[in-house]
């Protein structure tokens, strides 16, 4: 944690509210969301128990339950059920512009990292193989809703794909109680968005009180109301009966699940009213882009999802992770000030006013020749103290890098020369006028690299595993 | 003498292996015990056969390694054509870009009649594969990451790599659980890989420390390394000794006095919670440095006698805006003093990874902690700080570290599939700490 959310951590918990951590919302925020909450047995998380969703808050949600979570005949029926209403809500995305990309992509929302690694992770990982046919052939829809979800379970960070309330929430406020408190979506909507007339601690307390917003039940409900219903289910004589059990877990099922619902849909509420960041649509323009990609590997029958990746596969997956961490936390930076401002706090970035600017300051490079490095001179509004040959760049033109030059003694202005990026007739007008703001950030534009693609793993990457060497040496 | 005999045995051994065409050949190496001049010695006597790519993993380290095939000729070594290839940012140090025998370019076509070709791994990973080398050599295979070594396997057919065991793992920026305990995993170390994949590598190790003074190589063996190793210079050959008796009193004139007397100190701050960029630890670290450059110091070892300049001295930390602060202290103390302290080195572990000074200036990495997280335990990151040095080690702390290591217990996932660490790093801690408080000032 730096300083700025220490801060403001503090603060929220003095002012007993929420802080804003963001000025502008860092999500794209589809039209047509598929909010999705679910519970699985408790212990169990192969054995869905109800699964609740539906796209828009006016309508009543679907509702899925397996009256018998254990049984795996009832299971796959139920998630037949569910496979076919979530393809259905897919299929809208599939409409391509002539370049054959995909117009829009569709957006899961779930109310906690939790449930997203379960249905993705879990529920996609044992449907996404099944066979349809043979002995105990699954349904069709199941499994190719199987592969969609593993899609949704392997994204990278910036992908607006799924968003977990919690996280995003947590992205954009910065609560009094721990981050572990801050997993219970109900509780950190108390601290962002209380109702009238009750502080965020107390309101807090009240979401507490709430039914858990999945994918693990309340144990009390369990054992009070589950359970009994379940035994009800083994006890009922005929199909009349059993239909009056199944509904009557519906309803307890939906006022379990209906208050993570309704909490979903108020952080989208909440985040809706933040203007999106500058970078928010081009990083859901590479989300169509991954989703064109999947459908057609679906279209094509090549969707695979390898549970143990080839050493090419995990060394590329690690590459593009690693870039899209970076390149998430410097976008945020560069479109929200009140990120910037955390790398500020901690003196990574110097923020303050220039005094004085000389575009046409020239000095001799290491060759001795006359070369262009015009200056700028500082007065910085947080003490800064990195030291001279820091390398920084312009927030509002991160192509521009500056070099911090030691300080005349007793001055506290800070001089810096432009490295590259403004030392040309037409680039010098990217530099800063005196009297303007400025932050110098140590977020620069990332540089790329041409790597050659290994195709075939070489020898030091094969590992050769021999089932019984001494047979075969006989 | 013996160490010299018992280091020339293992590399005539090493490079009969080589040169009877194993495919992998490892070499544990402890810190300062002739790598790169096995290195550069292999890399010599291989390119009778064929050009000789060798392999490092940063700048920092293809450059040193370039300085060291020119003072191997100046000693006498046979002239061989280096290459070193490079990316187009890249400007060459001052000191060796005038070199004779020197290539410099960022393309790998302008190598054609250079013996070895030196680039960093990175560097490797761009060069296209239509072109094979039947040998190379991997410098610092303990730093390399497993993906890295993917492009290299691609184009060498057979590779000599070698590294120091103990030193800081890789690591990525990313949340890495996806790829933990996963078999091959991109972020294992390239030697780790290969004992995987090519059981019949064939091992070494080199078993003689040459820069570690004797004072130091014990500790450093017991407390960090599985294979012992000893120190290959006599107590009496290492000394410092002062020029001037400083009128200063005061515990950073302990410290001096403490580390020119037995190679150790250990200077302990009041024991606080502090953030990471302790102002007091930062004002220590620039008093000690000074006292250290106003002592007047002289090395002797066992190739003579010189004056100690700024740039034989190191400051090892942890965090880079600890470097920052370090630096901006430094250069203050310059801008007042007129003293160039700002000639000393002050980095991150990482950085000084396979770097080589006559005294080092240590930030304790649990000092002003309240926990003891793995990261600040790591045992290959104390023993990079503690293993630069030639004649002492200074290492400042705030106390209390017995305590921290005490009561945190780990807290980091166990990862199914991944092999336990060698090395405690509780234990490693304990046992430095131990040692350093016979030097405490």
């Amino acid at each position: 944690m730096n300083a700025l959310q220490t801060h403001q951590a503090l603060l929220a918990a003095s002012d007993r509210r929420a802080v804003a951590k963001t000025t502008r919302r860092h999500v794209h925020l589809s039209p047509r969301p598929l909010v999705l909450v679910g519970y699985h047995l408790a212990g169990d998380p192969g054995a869905p128990l109800a699964l609740m969703w539906g796209t828009s808050r006016d309508q009543e949600p679907r509702c899925m339950v397996v009256p018998e979570p254990r049984n795996r005949g009832l299971r796959f029926e139920a998630l037949d059920e569910f496979a076919a209403e979530f393809l259905t809500y897919l299929s809208e995305f599939e409409d391509r512009d002539e370049s054959g990309n995909c117009l829009d992509a569709p957006q899961l929302v779930v109310p906690n990292a939790a449930t997203a690694d379960w249905l993705g992770g879990i529920v996609g990982r044992f449907t996404r193989n099944l066979r349809t046919d043979g002995d105990a052939p699954a349904p069709p829809a199941v499994p190719l809703a199987g592969k969609h979800l593993s899609f949704f379970a392997d994204l990278m960070p910036g992908s607006s794909l799924v968003l977990a309330a919690t996280d995003v929430l947590t992205t954009h406020w910065q609560t009094g109680q721990l981050p572990s408190e801050d997993l219970n979506l109900a509780a950190l909507l108390g601290w962002i968005d209380p109702p009238t007339g009750m502080d965020s601690p107390q309101a807090a307390r009240e979401g507490e009180a709430a039914p858990p917003a999945g994918p693990d039940s309340d144990p009390h409900w369990d054992a009070n109301s589950l359970a009994e219903l379940i035994q009800e289910w083994h006890t009922a004589a005929d199909a009349v009966s059993q239909s009056r059990v199944r509904r009557e877990l519906e309803g307890e099922i939906r006022d379990q699940l209906s208050p993570a619902w309704t909490d979903c849909w108020r952080a989208l509420d909440r985040l809706g009213l933040l203007p999106a960041a500058e970078h928010v649509a081009i990083r859901w323009q590479k989300d169509k882009s991954e989703w064109t990609n999947h459908c057609d590997r679906v279209a094509e029958g090549r969707a695979f999802f390898r549970n143990i990746p080839t050493p090419l596969q995990a060394a590329t997956r690690l590459k593009i992770l690693e870039d899209c961490t970076e390149n998430l936390q410097r976008e945020m930076a560069w479109d929200d000030p009140l990120v910037m401002a955390t790398a500020v706090a901690s003196g990574e970035a110097l923020a303050g006013r220039v005094v004085t600017a000389e575009p046409e300051r020239r000095t001799r490079n290491a060759n001795g020749r006359a070369v262009r490095r015009p200056l700028i001179t500082i007065e910085p509004a947080l003490e800064f103290t990195r030291p001279a040959g820091t390398t920084l760049f312009l927030s509002t033109n991160p192509g521009v890098m500056l070099a911090v030059l030691s300080s005349d003694p007793g001055s506290n202005l800070i001089r810096a020369e432009v490295l590259k990026g403004a030392n040309q007739s037409n680039t010098v007008g990217l530099l800063p006028n005196s009297g303007d703001e400025v932050v110098l950030s140590p977020y620069g534009k990332p540089e790329f690299y041409k790597r050659s693609k290994v195709e075939d793993i070489p020898w030091t990457h094969q590992q050769i595993i021999e089932d019984n060497p001494e047979e075969e040496s006989q | 003498m013996k160490a010299a005999e018992a280091a020339a045995t293992a590399q005539e051994e090493i490079w009969a292996t080589v040169a009877a065409g194993s495919r992998s050949t490892l070499v544990d190496s402890p810190p300062g015990a002739g790598k790169s001049t096995l290195v550069r010695d292999i890399g010599r006597r291989s390119r009778q056969r064929a050009q000789v790519p060798i392999v490092v993993q940063t700048n920092d380290q293809a450059d040193d390694m370039i300085r060291g095939f020119i003072a191997d000729q100046q000693r006498g070594a046979p002239l061989v054509r280096v290459g070193r290839l490079h990316a187009t940012s890249y400007v060459p140090p001052d000191d060796i870009r005038a070199q004779q025998g020197l290539t410099f370019s960022k393309s790998i076509t302008d190598f054609h009649d250079s013996h070895v070709i030196v680039a960093t791994a990175a560097k490797w990973a761009t060069i296209g594969f239509d072109q094979s080398w039947p040998f190379a050599i991997v410098d610092e295979a303990y730093q390399m990451r497993s993906d890295a070594l993917l492009p290299i396997g691609v184009m060498m057919e057979s590779l000599l790599l070698v590294g120091d065991p103990g030193q800081l793992a890789p690591f990525t920026t990313a949340d890495d659980t996806r790829f933990r305990g996963r078999p091959l995993s991109p972020l294992e170390t390239a030697a780790a890989t290969i004992l995987t994949t090519q059981p019949a590598t064939a091992r070494f190790a080199l078993p003689i420390s040459w820069r570690l003074p004797s004072h130091a190589a014990s500790l450093i063996s017991d407390a960090f390394y599985e294979i012992p190793f000893t120190a290959g210079t006599h107590p009496q050959q290492r000394r410092l000794r002062r020029g001037v008796t400083p009128l200063h009193r005061g515990r950073a004139a302990d410290a001096v006095r403490s580390a020119t007397r037995d190679g150790w100190a250990y200077f302990e701050l009041d024991d606080l919670p502090m953030p990471q960029t302790d102002p007091e630890a930062v004002a220590t670290i620039v008093d000690i440095i000074k006292e250290l450059l106003a002592t007047d110091l002289t090395v002797e070892d066992e190739y003579g006698t010189r004056g100690l300049q700024p740039s034989d001295i190191a400051v090892g930390v942890t965090h880079r805006d600890q470097r920052d602060h370090v630096r901006t202290g430094l250069q203050d103390a310059r801008t007042r003093t007129g003293v160039p302290v700002d000639d000393v080195v002050v980095d991150t572990a990482n950085v000084l990874q396979g770097r080589e000074f006559e005294i080092v200036v240590v930030w304790h990495p649990l000092s002003g902690r309240r926990d003891a997280s793995e990261f600040h335990l790591d045992a290959g990151r104390l023993c990079v700080l503690l293993s630069r040095h030639r004649q002492a080690c200074i290492v400042i702390s705030r106390g209390g570290i017995r305590d921290q290591l005490a009561s945190h217990a780990p807290t980091e996932p166990v990862w199914l599939g991944e092999m336990a660490p060698v090395l405690d790093g509780w234990h490693a801690h304990l046992t430095v700490l131990d040692h350093l408080m016979h030097h405490a000032v």
